[in-house]
């Protein structure tokens, strides 16, 4: 092989980099240095000009490798790579030396920052000495995208990807679709009512000619690659044909078992037939196994008795559906921080202290009260309601850390609502601080305080509990800077919201990850929010973290047009920069095939491992416990690294 | 076609490469009959005046054993370069130090303690007994392998080499028929491929050592907690070791595109350590096994630690010569 001929070009990204990095002197310094054969510098590499001046180099200098000193490779490597491949330089030869963030904006003497960013340049030589042209690989791939969660995120999510014209599985945990939106009375800061704009949604969605809905449904398996993921989907029995039941309730009347109703939120009881709500979508009954006597006609079976379409059938059996993919949205949204955990305020101890959600289904006019507040322990109007923000939340010490982020809006929300259903009603809010950010939403506070009377106490409660018939409060106006004490006909505490229990082991399934406090974690939290690090992966919705509708349906519509940027490319491109096995020297230990996290690698009938390139994100995890050396990143292997150490730790 | 002059030369060994040259059988007769054999010194008695007295490369090939210790070690080493045209590295010391190389873990004053007591008994470069004047070699600072002190051709890794391994090399000696140099008389493959034992993938739970816990013979040593280096380490040797119920131990040193076989080891083990469920306590867990290691550098380290990357244990050299 000739002898490398690598230009480097260093920018100055006007001041960021010049300021603190002697450009010239690094441009000199590297002059000098084995394999370079062109140096250049400029103002502003990544403008149109200095693209420019890269492509004609790489023609005019015959460049076997290119070398672009400025910033990280997460900011311009695609730009520099792009304008290689234009100049007919494989776009694998080039790489970013990162002399900004690693190195000008982090020091200041300019002597010694100069220093560093030779080296590090030199290091990028060196790695450049050792890379080969690669060519990225080009995988076909289904035209169907996976939802998992029928919230309003997962809803819109489905119907954007099916108005494009593609198919659409959405799966539903839940016998209804809809999600906590459902739930919800009216909805800050506009006050229209949740089920009035949401339920065109639902019913759109199941309508839908490319959406497939799977309700009460659960995703057991992932497995495979973007383009081409496939699932398994187990859908639960509900023990009655949705086509032959005609919603007219004789089951539910003859049901001998109840319980609480999740939907009502504990407010009242369910029975073990029962149809979540009205508007519930697929509009049928569902019988929970885990309620009912025993699914056997010799128990009890008053439901198929009464039944007169004859839609009960106790012998139904869950299926097991596989599908393929092309990319999957993840929306599995929240739940409310456990009330029990909340022992200081009461929680699961004193009946009046309840949540939000219990409070929204009581304001809600399909709700069990049909709208009427009322107190849980003896069905009173009650006179005095107080509201405790940030209940679970902002409090590292016993509880969740952050700030759920909707609370103080939904709390306003509530507090106005309360006042209007009940009049000569008084509402008191305890808060820390107010957080209004959003559209319409500070004048929403405003009003909340000026003209609904309400009374904001800035201030923490410290204990909440039962005295007689009235529910006590102890806590702190740190305004005036005084105790107060309040005696209150019911409490509604503000819960922290929570990721949806299944959550972290849905993350495993899909070999996603999760953040600390549990929530889906996004490959980049400013500029890929609803990518994972896994390709055709996304999320999107309360799952990721606390938000509102907006920013979710917001969320919903992005994973969407992510999804459908994938679908609509004939053929999908994965970087090569992948791991290779040479065959020479595995033995077969098999120890990378456990460590990969996107089950790239795998065992061959002749004993080695295999990596599917398709798969592998290029994280290098097996090639730090492969014991051999066999398994090596292409264009950044074990020589590679060693020959940029050297020359990292060189004097000089 | 005139018969092939070969050596064999031991450094600092312990005498079981040579114990390992007949382990061929009547092979060395064939041996014997194709080459003259001018250098043995743990069979016959030359001196070093006549290795000095031959041209230069006037000896086809040498089998070096031994480690370099001492600066005879190192003279010869560089003497017997000049007069031979291929130098193998036979056996673990030669090829990286072997089981002495640990000894770089401790100063030169610590062993001379250690071996001989007191400094008043400590053996001196130069003395008189007896109306003679004694010359000893000096105990060089640090032991190397030998190709950290000439260029070597061949390695036939082992500690000892086994026997195919070393039947596989006259072979190729008899016929006249070396391969290019540069390579290693082994498999190019890790243990595992030879090793017989079903791996299962598990993680380490717990690092068990052989002498102390009865192991599987039909599951993976390290699947069980054993410390087997097989999957750091070159095969060759068909698995004796873990055939036997014993772990690997790593004596025919790591692959091609390793550099340090302990640290490769240590990475897998590491990556390998593991107590299931993550969460809170997962580290504590990790770190808990980790402390049931009784001696790392003695267990991934055993025949590779003079050529580390680490190389010895840093401490203030005596500059006192002796």
């Amino acid at each position: 092989m000739s002898s490398p001929r690598i230009g480097v070009f260093v920018c100055h990204c006007g001041l960021n980099i010049e300021r603190t990095v002697d450009t010239q002197s690094v441009s000199e310094t590297l002059r000098q240095y084995s394999g370079v054969a062109f140096v250049s510098d400029y103002d502003y590499m990544c403008s149109d000009p200095g693209q420019q001046l890269v492509s004609d180099a790489i023609r005019e200098h015959r460049l076997t490798g290119v070398v672009i000193a400025a910033c990280s490779p997460a900011m311009h490597e695609p730009t520099f790579r792009r304008a290689a491949d234009d100049a007919g330089l494989n776009s694998y030869l080039v790489e970013m030396a990162n002399i900004r963030e690693h190195c000008s904006w982090v020091h200041l003497d300019r002597a010694e920052a100069t220093a560093k960013a030779v080296k590090i340049i030199k290091t990028m030589v060196e790695k450049v000495r050792g890379n080969h042209p690669l060519d990225p690989v080009r995988i076909d791939h289904v035209d169907k995208c996976l939802v998992i969660g029928a919230g309003i995120t997962g809803i819109q999510a489905a119907l954007d990807v099916a108005d494009a014209g593609f198919q659409v599985l959405l799966v539903e945990k839940e016998p209804s679709i809809g999600g906590h939106m459902a739930q919800l009375s009216e909805t800050f800061p506009t006050l229209d009512c949740s089920q009035c704009i949401l339920t065109p949604k639902m019913v759109e969605a199941s309508r839908h000619p490319n959406i497939e809905l799977l309700t009460y449904s659960e995703v057991l398996d992932v497995a495979g690659y973007v383009g081409n993921y496939t699932v398994k989907i187990r859908k639960n029995p509900t023990y009655v044909d949705p086509d032959k039941c005609n919603l007219c309730g004789d089951c539910e009347k003859v049901c001998p078992q109840s319980v609480p109703s999740e939907f009502e939120r504990g407010l009242v009881d369910r029975k073990a037939i029962y149809i979540p709500f009205q508007q519930a979508v697929p509009s049928t009954y569902t019988l929970d196994e885990h309620s009912c006597l025993g699914l056997q006609p010799l128990r009890c079976s008053e439901c198929a008795k009464v039944c007169a379409p004859g839609a009960i059938n106790f012998d139904m059996q869950p299926e097991i559906l596989q599908e393929e993919v092309a990319a999957i949205i993840v929306t599995t949204g929240y739940d409310m921080y456990p009330i029990l955990n909340l022992g200081e305020y009461g929680g699961g101890d004193v009946p009046d202290v309840i949540d939000g959600l219990q409070f929204e289904r009581m304001l809600s006019a399909s709700g069990p009260t049909g709208g009427q507040v009322r107190r849980p322990s003896d069905g009173r109007v009650p006179k005095r309601v107080v509201f405790v923000q940030c209940a679970g939340s902002r409090d590292p010490e016993n509880h969740n850390a952050y700030c759920s982020k909707i609370c103080c809006m939904y709390t306003a929300k509530h507090a106005l609502l309360y006042r209007h259903a009940v009049p000569e009603s008084e509402a008191i809010i305890f808060y820390i601080d107010i957080r209004a950010g959003g559209k319409g939403y500070e004048e929403f506070v405003q009003n909340a305080t000026e003209h609904e009377q309400i009374q904001y106490l800035r201030g923490k409660v410290a204990k909440i509990y039962r005295e007689g018939d009235k529910v006590m409060l102890w806590g702190v106006d740190t305004l005036s800077g005084k105790k107060v004490e309040i005696e209150a006909d019911l409490v509604v505490l503000a819960l922290s919201m929570d990721p949806h229990p299944s959550t972290l082991a849905l993350t495993k399934t899909l070999k996603i990850s999760c953040g600390g406090e549990g929530f889906l974690k996004e490959a980049h939290p400013k500029l890929r929010p609803v990518e994972t690090l896994t390709a055709g992966i996304y999320v999107a919705g309360a799952g990721q973290g606390p938000k509102d509708i907006p920013e979710s349906v917001a969320q919903g519509s992005a994973a969407a047009a992510k999804t459908i940027a994938l679908l609509t490319q004939d053929k999908l491109s994965h970087s090569p920069e992948t791991v290779s096995i040479d065959e020479e020297i595995c033995g077969g230990c098999g120890v990378c095939v456990g460590m990969c996290p996107y089950t790239a690698l795998s065992l061959t009938a002749a004993g080695v491992a295999e990596c599917n390139e398709v798969l592998c994100e290029g994280c290098g995890t097996c090639v730090s416990a492969c014991p051999t050396g066999a398994a090596q990143l292409k264009n950044l292997t074990d020589f590679q690294l060693r020959e940029m150490i050297e020359v990292a730790l060189a004097d000089g | 076609m005139a018969k092939a002059k070969i050596g064999i030369y031991w450094a600092a060994a312990c005498g079981g490469c040579d114990c390992a040259l007949l382990e061929v059988n009547e092979q060395i007769l064939d041996v014997v009959a194709a080459a003259d054999i001018l250098l043995w010194p743990c069979a016959a008695d030359p001196k070093y005046s006549d290795l000095r007295g031959y041209k230069n490369g006037e000896i086809d090939i040498v089998l070096f054993n031994g480690a370099i210790r001492t600066q005879e070690n190192r003279e010869l080493a560089q003497l017997i370069r000049t007069k031979t045209k291929y130098l193998v590295a036979f056996g673990s010391c030669a090829q990286s130090g072997g089981v002495i190389g640990l000894a770089n873990q401790s100063s030169r004053d610590e062993i001379f303690s250690t071996v001989f007591g007191d400094q008043a008994n400590w053996p001196q470069l130069s003395s008189n007994q007896d109306g003679y004047d004694l010359h000893l070699p000096e105990f060089l600072p640090r032991l190397t392998n030998l190709a950290e002190v000439v260029e070597v051709d061949y390695v036939v890794p082992g500690c000892p080499p086994p026997k195919q391994i070393v039947s596989a090399l006259f072979t190729a000696l008899v016929a006249g028929d070396l391969p290019a140099t540069g390579t290693v008389f082994a498999s190019s493959k890790n243990l595992c491929e030879e090793c017989s034992r079903e791996r299962e993938q598990l993680k380490i739970t717990q690092i068990l050592r052989p002498h102390a816990h009865e192991s599987d013979p039909d599951k993976c040593l390290l699947d069980q907690g054993f410390m087997c280096m097989g999957p750091a380490t070159r095969g060759g040797c068909l698995a004796v070791c873990p055939a036997a119920n014993m772990p690997c131990t790593g004596c025919a040193g790591p692959t091609a595109n390793i550099r340090d076989q302990g640290a490769a080891m240590l990475n897998t083990v590491a990556s390998l350590i593991g107590t299931g469920e993550e969460g809170e306590d997962q580290l504590a867990a990790e770190d808990a096994i980790l402390a049931q290691f009784d001696d790392i550098v003695g267990t991934f380290y055993r025949f590779g630690a003079a050529t580390s990357i680490f190389k010895e244990r840093y401490h203030e050299r005596n500059a006192t010569t002796r």
